[in-house]
């Protein structure tokens, strides 16, 4: 059960829905990988952590230019509500890291 | 009263320390940006509530409601208000049947800001990116305008009123 009293759908099927979100072919363009990891967050709820790398190049872009800034942003907003409409219970954090 | 500007101006100061290196942003400088603009939703959103609950308080009383929030129950409501259906604790029951977009906004971004709150303050192998940081606070600015549009609606006084008293909706008697 979630903190909602709801029933949790099955991690298995929550995993399905992920690699589908994080597809490379349904990432922008300046995204060089994504990958998830299923937790808790600080206060031992469950979380799942998303990791999007990206070029220092592209921090740096991101960084100063508002229109790009935002169509990420605008990226960001709508992997997260895809997520909570699963209601797997499971809080989507999404982070940008360095590319490998 | 004394914190009434606090949050906008923890916020500038997030902005400021996110752009304090011109170009090779310090981990510090980042860290220090994200727990600040974390404190400026924090007493954000603590400033609305209090402005809505209680608006002709005394400041010394004012000052003394400030301290009944609590960041962990503050973060069980923001996760609860990120849904669509919104759920009384523990229970099945709907406290919003519907809930309004933009409150889902505010209430992801407290429970993300949170999360990354707490590892930019304590856990020293977090390595932050400025366009991570630079999208949160400008995201930040954007809750400000849109909180302008939605104070007065249902879901934005069951949100404020559940920041402080969210285990007392499952209360039958």
């Amino acid at each position: 059960m979630n903190a909602s009293g709801e029933a949790e759908v099955d991690t298995r099927e929550l995993e399905r829905h992920l690699r589908k979100l994080l597809a490379p072919s349904r990432l922008p363009s300046y995204i060089k990988s994504a990958r998830y990891e299923l937790g808790t967050d600080h206060i031992g709820e469950p979380a799942v952590r998303i990791f999007l790398a990206i070029t220092p190049e592209t921090d740096i872009v991101l960084s100063n230019d508002k229109a790009k800034l935002k169509a990420y942003s605008d990226f960001k907003r709508d992997l997260s509500s895809r997520i909570l409409k699963l209601e797997s219970g499971y809080f989507p954090f999404i982070r940008l890291v360095e590319a490998a | 009263m004394s914190a009434e500007s606090l949050p906008e101006h923890l916020l500038e100061q997030a902005k400021h320390l996110a752009r304090r290196e011109r170009t090779r942003p310090r981990q510090a400088s980042l860290r220090r940006a994200i727990s600040t603009a974390y404190y400026a939703l924090f007493h954000f959103l603590i400033r609305e509530t209090v402005r809505q609950i209680g608006p002709n308080l005394s400041e010394e009383n004012y000052n003394r409601v400030y301290r009944w929030f609590d960041h962990g129950a503050m973060n069980r409501v923001a996760r609860a208000f990120s849904e669509d259906v919104v759920r009384i604790p523990n229970s099945k029951d709907v406290l919003i049947p519907k809930n309004d977009p933009r409150i889902q906004f505010i209430a992801q971004h407290f429970a993300d800001l949170q999360e990354l709150r707490h590892s930019a303050d304590y856990d020293p192998g977090a390595i932050f990116l400025r366009a991570d940081v630079v999208e949160k606070i400008d995201f930040l600015w954007t809750i400000l305008q849109i909180w302008a549009t939605v104070k007065n609606t249902p879901e934005a006084n069951t949100f404020l009123l559940s920041l402080l008293l969210w285990e007392k909706w499952g209360k039958r008697s």
